[in-house]
């Protein structure tokens, strides 16, 4: 923003007196903080009217006195600096900014730009460079551990894959906790990100289709203080995006260009051994058997899985093998300029993502175009748009047997993929056992995998799974000015995009949940759009002497939401290799329809008295479709509050130590809508199913099923509310070398809607009601430092610190806990009393009285017969710390994102160790005796067998052991940047040359969660945390870029 | 009068403003669904997920505890920890809340509540399902709700019931079914019952056998019961099943995900799910020639895996087209997939009367039945006569004291009843045959003699759901269950 106002002060001109010409100083103005260069500031000579404004490069000449005289340098929001010429004709001035003068300026909801002392809340701003300084493809991770409150969780490190984004914790139940995004004014969506447990691959929230370069900033609205104008869907929060936009004026066009390339590679892989070979108990097992405990590795001879003799080898790197380097190009074309009454930007950029698995690809293309005019001196029409295709190509993951990391990240130590043929010359892959043949003659020549997994290489060629997503996101709008302190706008746009996937499961491939065997091909194509409509008047005057402000701020929303999916899967691939849907037997269509509708109206009066008290009062009302017609008018406030005490108390005002001082406190309830069509209860088409995989697709036998829902509608619905309270103070130490931003908040959600279990023997499963409560408190802490600062040199820090404890506090009388997410066992909850999405699994059984394990008279462990909690996924507090050093051209910055808590469940994990993979397995001659107690209460003696030990343990289903605490350190952005010195172009067209590295999670320190990168999730962006279940590990990535201003 | 003009206009905009706003948010109505189906579709779909559930998780659990098959794999995949008797609250959560009640019990309910007034005949078909299904319910879990179930959001915790009186009950119900099925009628099922086809006759003798075997359940503990109530039952001349084509089991499709759900597990869980030695080496030592139908061949001979045990040996039989339809090219998937799922066949329903006749002292007419069971299910498994009478002559008669010839029937009954669910589970509590031991790696001492309650129902009705531990499940839970 202060670019922003330097860059408009270039046009203003200073009227300078003629004056003794004696003699010219020269010399350049910049700014300390990178080097650039600052047009439009004041230069003046001490004492007189004569002076001058810096150019378009921040050079200025001035006539002076023959000898001495004082200048004076000076722009707003600056520290003016006085400087004695004495006989000097150079002279080169760095402004810092001044913290008591320039109060930052933010976009808040509905677009408004505020400067952040007037408001009572709490708002985060991220600008472009924030935003692209580690290299990612998804706009959720560019935010990752950058903001105090906000919580970015990955899934996997598949290409595309999704990553929620939390802010202050969660206030809702089965509905979304995902902020709203808005895009110049128009609310789009960031919805897709929800992963299948088994099926499908680990799918893209939605907001990856936005092009990071034509962000100009990022506003995260936290609170519901902040996000109200917004209603409902704003209840999580909102992230306002603003594009990036031509400046008016005379000034020349500018084109941007730049290009980068990053490299990824996975980023942790298990600790392996390499004694012992597949097989169990010590016998080598060639077929069907995911285990490595088999013999010891000494190169005799066996008889492999296809009946082959080969000298059993040990395979250090047979996982690592099967991952390829990941590159990433990035490239943008920029276009950008204005004359008097109009600006205009407009971009190409296209990206190319390959992942860590062969043909895994996204490929991205953005064109935008932003402009605006002024049609009159008062009518101002703009147009902002932008059109995106993403493509991506990607393997199927999951709790399912296509994935190919389902068990290969426990490949047998023994074994090599690469010695063995993937696909038959028909097409088809085949496995022993497969006939039923018995094994003895069933290990032939024809099986290319040794197990009941697809061969993965076989898995990542014909298990494909395509999407293609063809997207609009724009707006018009008219602004008139009707008196200078009164605007009428009206903005509307679409958010539309249609997203068309080609999903198929190999004939033989025996993963996916229609395709066992026979192969299956599934056409679908998504539609989405949402139309938003806004009429908003605003009222902007001072009164008494400019010291009483009055803002006001009315208008309306109408919003639109419409799907459409449609498709339909065919069974049975009659002809391998054709890809056509009619190359199958059975075809089972689908399509579903929605629509939902939302009118809003809302007033935001803001007040201030000398601009140090304000006072905010919003209020909106909002009818949604999703309510039953008596019951979906609602009303909800916010109060909002703030005072600047260095500019209200007196001995504050002017002292050295504190510069800025603010305190601001807020109250706001929000409502939040039904989910759509919830008021009533529905049949629908029958398809019984047992959680295993079989299940019944109607039409059936030559006729159709209708089966009553489980989940009994509830015509009664009204929305539930978050109440949040937040008080916080902004202080700024030393000119703002020191900066400290508190903030504390408490939400209290109530008439949570959601599906309440009840008894099933009432005949439903489910009942949609207005019930359940739930609370998140926490901390939030920014912190901004320049430690050192001289000869060009600057270090800066910028910190955040954030602790939010999330607790349900009431579901249902007498329900206790609701399952959020996963499988039978393990699950995630919503339990009474305990955090958030609560890991609920199986545990062991346990002497009562002194809480030892309860070993069998065979040594063995059991499990309990009640599944337990067994871990809290959410941190205990997060932090980011970013360091950045900048000399002349040069900066380096770098950001640690640091994780204290957050339980991880890892099937990865478990795994590893209960089939002998894992280092920890290897020490096998030993005596393995379970620490326990026997039934009689004596310490356990009975030895067992290594493998009988890790399998209890760590053994499918056995979710005690293998949760883990996933707090970490990482370098989560490491970027150096380099800006050519502009002298070497001085002669060119080229007018700034940005040249750097990049660089995103390139260490990790995860000391409590062995093996794997715990920053997983397996459902992706969903309210359901802490589950690994054969995800593919995370990546860190690396490259190179360069960007280029003409 | 302008000013007037314009506040009229202004007020009669607002009212349209209203209006129209309200017209414009009433798309709350779901378009891809229906709140009011036709009854035959209700019917279709219900009975469908009767016989699909009825050879899926209940199956499973009966099945394996009463050794007829065996988990396999890796310690932890489910059909092993099932077979280890190591079967948890959660387990049972799919099974009783989406199978039992979500499914079949609630669309049920809806279809009797449908048709009672006009089309009594689907009402009397839904009241006929319910009783089968309230029986298995009893007979897995004991005491379940009944007398305040399915009443739907007017009561969602409904009180448990006495399995005793369920029983009780369901035998009303029954009777007002097969009244309902000879009422007049204004619709009435013909190819949407997937069943019977829309036989009111066949119904009457499905319902009437069902009678007959929920009363040899009264057997041994309370005989007189069984005794006085099952003559009354045959005096009253039934009708009852008369033969293969009467049994209760429904038929599925050779097409992907329309198979039967016996199939449908194999295909996608090769290698989980084996039959025994216990059922396999019991045919192998009488020569059964049942075998070829029920076993895939393993190295050319027949042979189960042992109960429990946990490393998987691929030498070993599946189960066969007898479960599993036509055999293409046999192992997990060469399969047609469209065999029937058998619920309560006609060969149950002779041995059920060989026990009764054996139990009141009518030997002759018990071993005709015996005969007729055995032969019944020879038939349906297509084994030739010749076969038929071979094994007929050496396994045939019962002979021996009460016992033997008891032993002889459950035993038989046991093989007969290879793919239906609880009932051969059922048959073991009450006679304790076949003499089984717990399974290798077992968790609990003994084999269970109940289901856990699922975990949600507990946490939704805790003030009403029975108390039950692990130690529980190996104890005597159901009305009709001696216990050891």
């Amino acid at each position: 923003m202060k670019k922003f106002l330097l860059v408009c002060f270039t046009f203003v001109f200073a009227l300078s007196t003629a004056w003794a010409q004696e003699r010219v100083v020269s010399g350049k103005v910049t700014s300390p903080e990178d080097g650039s260069t600052l047009p439009g500031v004041n230069v003046v000579l001490k004492g007189t009217t004569n002076g001058t404004v810096t150019d378009a490069d921040g050079n200025y000449k001035l006539n002076v006195p023959a000898a001495g005289g004082t200048v004076v340098f000076s722009f707003i929001g600056m520290q003016t600096q006085e400087i004695s010429i004495g006989d000097r004709a150079v002279v080169d001035v760095q402004l810092g900014t001044d913290i008591k003068q320039l109060s930052e300026v933010v976009v808040t909801a509905m677009g408004v730009p505020r400067e952040t002392k007037s408001l009572g809340y709490s708002v985060t701003s991220i600008d472009n460079q924030q935003l692209t300084a580690g290299r990612t493809t998804n706009i959720a991770n560019a935010l990752t551990a950058k903001i105090a409150g906000v919580r970015i969780q990955g899934s996997n490190g598949m290409v595309g894959s999704s990553s929620s984004i939390f802010i202050r914790g969660q206030t809702t139940f089965t509905g979304t906790n995902q902020p709203l995004f808005v895009v110049d004014g128009i609310p789009i969506d960031n919805g897709g990100g929800a992963n299948a447990l088994q099926s499908g691959v680990s799918n893209s929230n939605r907001g990856i289709d936005l092009n990071q370069d034509d962000i100009e900033t990022m506003s995260i609205l936290k609170g519901p203080s902040a996000a109200v104008l917004y209603g409902s869907r704003a209840a999580a929060g909102a992230i306002i995006i603003t594009t990036k936009k031509g400046a008016k004026g005379k000034g020349k066009n500018t084109v941007n260009f730049s290009s980068g390339v990053t490299f990824s590679e996975v980023n942790r892989f298990p600790d392996y051994q390499n004694v012992y070979g597949q097989g169990q108990y010590g016998v080598f097992n060639p077929a069907n058997d995911v285990n490595s405990w088999g013999p010891k590795i000494a190169g005799q001879n066996v008889t492999n899985f296809r009946g082959q003799q080969e000298a059993l080898t040990s395979y250090p790197n047979n996982v690592k093998n099967l991952f390829h380097q990941g590159r990433t190009f990035q490239n943008n074309v920029s276009f950008s300029g204005g004359s008097d009454k109009s600006t205009y930007y407009v971009s190409y950029g296209n990206l190319h993502d390959m992942g860590i698995l062969p043909n895994n690809e996204l490929t991205r293309n953005n064109f935008t175009f932003n402009g605006s005019t002024q049609l009159t001196d008062r009518l101002k029409a703009t147009v902002n748009a932008t059109y995106t295709n993403t493509r991506t190509a990607r393997t199927q993951q999951g709790n399912q047997r296509s994935n190919p990391f389902f068990s290969n990240w426990i490949l047998p130590r023994s074994f090599d993929w690469y010695n063995y043929p993937y696909v038959l010359p028909d097409g088809t892959q085949r496995s022993p056992g497969q006939t039923g043949l018995p094994t003895a003659t069933d290990l032939t020549t024809q099986n290319t995998a040794y197990g009941p997994d697809d061969n993965p290489f076989f898995s990542e060629k014909f298990n494909t799974s395509n999407e293609e997503v063809n997207r609009i996101i724009g707006n018009i709008s008219l602004s008139y000015d009707i008196k200078p302190w009164l605007t009428a706008s009206y903005r509307i746009g679409t958010d539309s995009y249609s997203q068309e996937f080609k999903v198929i499961n190999a004939k033989t491939a025996k993963g996916g949940s229609a395709a066992s065997l026979t192969g299956a091909i599934q056409d679908e194509i998504f539609n989405r759009s949402e139309l938003s409509s806004y009429a908003t008047m605003t009222f902007n005057k001072r009164f008494m002497d400019n010291n009483f402000g009055v803002r006001a701020f009315v208008g309306n929303e109408i919003n639109q939401r419409k799907t459409r999916d449609n498709g339909a899967t065919g069974t049975d691939i009659q002809i391998i290799g054709l890809n056509n849907i009619t190359n199958t037997l059975n075809f089972s269509p689908f399509g579903t329809i929605s629509k939902q509708r939302l009118i809003g109206v809302f007033a935001d009066i803001s007040l201030d008295w000398k601009n140090s008290i304000f006072l905010g009062l919003t209020g909106r009302n909002d009818w949604s479709s999703t309510f039953g017609p008596q019951r979906r008018s609602y009303f909800y406030p916010a109060i909002t509050t703030s005072v600047v005490l260095t500019e209200l108390v007196p001995f504050l005002q002017d002292n050295n130590v504190l510069s800025f001082a603010k305190i601001r406190a807020n109250y706001a309830s929000v409502g939040r809508e039904a989910g759509i069509y919830s008021t009533d209860t529905y049949y629908s088409r029958t398809g019984p199913a047992d959680g295993f995989g079989p299940s019944i697709l109607f039409p059936f036998r030559g006729q159709l099923g209708q089966t009553l829902n489980n989940t009994g509608g509830n015509a009664a619905l009204a929305p539930e509310f978050n109440d949040n309270m937040e008080v916080g103070a902004d202080l700024r130490f030393f000119n703002g070398k020191f900066t400290i931003d508190v903030n504390y908040f408490k939400n209290n959600s109530r008439d949570i809607i959601f599906a309440v279990p009840v008894a099933a023997a009432s005949g439903f499963t489910n009942q949609q009601k207005n019930i359940g409560t739930s609370e998140s408190k926490g901390w939030e802490i920014a912190i901004g430092a320049t430690p050192y600062q001289a000869n060009g040199f600057r270090w800066d820090i910028s910190a955040n610190w954030t602790k939010i404890v999330t607790k349900v506090t009431s579901l249902a009388p007498g329900v206790t806990q609701v399952t959020l997410g996963g499988f039978t066992t393990p699950s995630t909850r919503l339990i009474v009393g305990q955090p958030y999405s609560t890991l609920f699994g199986s545990v062991f059984q346990r002497e009562a009285t002194t809480g030892k394990l309860l070993v069998d008279s065979n040594g063995r462990l059991q499990t309990a017969l009640d599944n337990q909690i067994i871990g809290n996924p959410n941190p205990l507090w997060y932090a980011g710390i970013t360091n950045t050093f900048s000399y002349k051209g040069i900066s380096v910055s770098a950001l640690l994102d640091i994780r204290y808590g957050g339980d991880i469940y890892s099937r990865n994990v478990s795994d590893v160790e209960n089939n002998g993979a894992g280092a920890d397995t290897q020490d096998r001659e030993k005596a393995y005796i379970h620490d326990g107690v026997l039934a009689d209460g004596t310490k356990n003696n009975i030895q067992i067998h290594a493998q009988d030990y890790f399998k209890d343990l760590y053994g499918f289903g056995r979710g005690q052991f293998v949760v883990f605490d996933g707090s970490w350190v990482r370098l989560r952005e490491l970027s150096i940047n380099y800006s050519l010195p502009q002298r070497l172009f001085q002669k060119t067209f080229i007018g700034r040359v940005d040249v750097g590295l990049t660089g995103r999670n390139l260490w990790l320190y995860a000391p409590n969660t062995p093996h794997i990168d715990p920053e997983v999730n397996a459902q992706g962006q969903s309210n359901s945390q802490g589950l690994e279940f054969n995800g593919l590990p995370q990546t860190r990535t690396y490259g190179a870029l360069i960007k280029v201003t003409f | 009068m302008k000013k007037r003009t314009y506040k009229i206009i202004g007020f009669a905009a607002l009212l349209f403003l209203v209006s129209a706003c309200d017209e414009f948010l009433n798309v709350n109505v779901n378009p891809n669904s229906t709140t009011a189906p036709p009854a035959k579709t209700i019917l279709a779909g219900v009975t469908t997920e009767i016989a699909f559930h009825m050879g899926s998780d209940i199956h499973r659990f009966s099945s394996e505890w009463v050794q007829q098959f065996t988990g396999g794999g890796n310690s932890g995949t489910q059909t092993v920890e099932y077979g280890h008797y190591n079967v948890t609250a959660t387990d049972l959560n799919n099974c009783w809340r989406g199978g039992v009640w979500g499914d079949a019990l609630s669309d049920l309910q809806k279809l009797r509540d449908l048709t009672q007034e006009k089309s009594p005949r689907y009402a009397g078909i839904a009241k006929i399902c319910q009783a089968f299904m309230f029986s298995i319910a009893v007979d897995a879990w004991g005491d379940i709700p009944f007398s305040e179930a399915l009443q739907y959001d007017k009561n969602v915790r409904p009180k448990f019931d006495k399995s005793s009186d369920v029983y009780t009950a369901l035998f009303a119900l029954i009777d007002s079914g097969i009244a309902d099925l000879s009422a007049t009628t204004q619709l009435f099922p013909t190819a949407d019952d997937l069943i019977y086809g829309g036989s009111a006759t066949l119904w009457t003798k499905f319902a009437n056998t069902l009678k007959l075997r929920m009363l040899i359940k009264y057997y041994p503990t309370n005989s007189t019961f069984a005794d006085t109530q099952i003559a009354a039952l045959l005096a009253s001349g039934g009708p009852f099943m008369t033969a293969n084509a009467d049994q209760f089991q429904m038929g599925f499709d050779v097409l992907t995900n329309r198979t039967n759900a016996i199939d449908q597990f194999e295909r996608q869980r090769a290698n989980q799910f084996w039959p025994t030695t216990t059922l396999v080496d019991m045919m192998n030592l009488s020569n059964d020639p049942r075998r070829p139908f029920f076993f895939s061949l393993a190295a050319g001979v027949y042979s189960g895996m042992a109960p429990g045990i946990i490393i998987t040996n691929p030498a070993t039989s599946r189960h066969h087209v007898y479960l599993r339809g036509a055999v293409s090219t046999g192992g997990p998937t060469g399969y047609a997939g469209d065999a029937p799922q058998r619920m309560l066949t006609f060969a149950e329903h002779n041995f059920n009367l060989a026990e009764y006749y054996l139990r009141t002292g009518q030997p002759a007419l018990a071993q005709t039945a015996f005969t007729n069971g055995i032969t019944a299910n020879m038939d349906d498994a297509t084994v030739t006569a010749a076969n038929r009478n071979t094994y007929l002559s050496s396994k045939g008669t019962l002979s021996g004291t009460f016992a033997t010839a008891l032993q002889q029937i459950i035993t038989e009954k046991y093989i007969a009843n290879f793919g239906v669910a609880v009932q051969p589970w059922s048959d073991w509590r009450r006679t304790g045959f076949p003499v089984l031991v717990p399974a290798i790696g077992a968790v609990l001492p003994k084999i269970p003699r109940i289901l856990p309650y699922s975990d949600i129902e507990r946490t939704t009705n805790p003030d009403n759901t029975p108390a039950r531990e692990t130690t529980d499940l190996i104890k005597s839970n159901v009305f009709w269950d001696p216990g050891v």
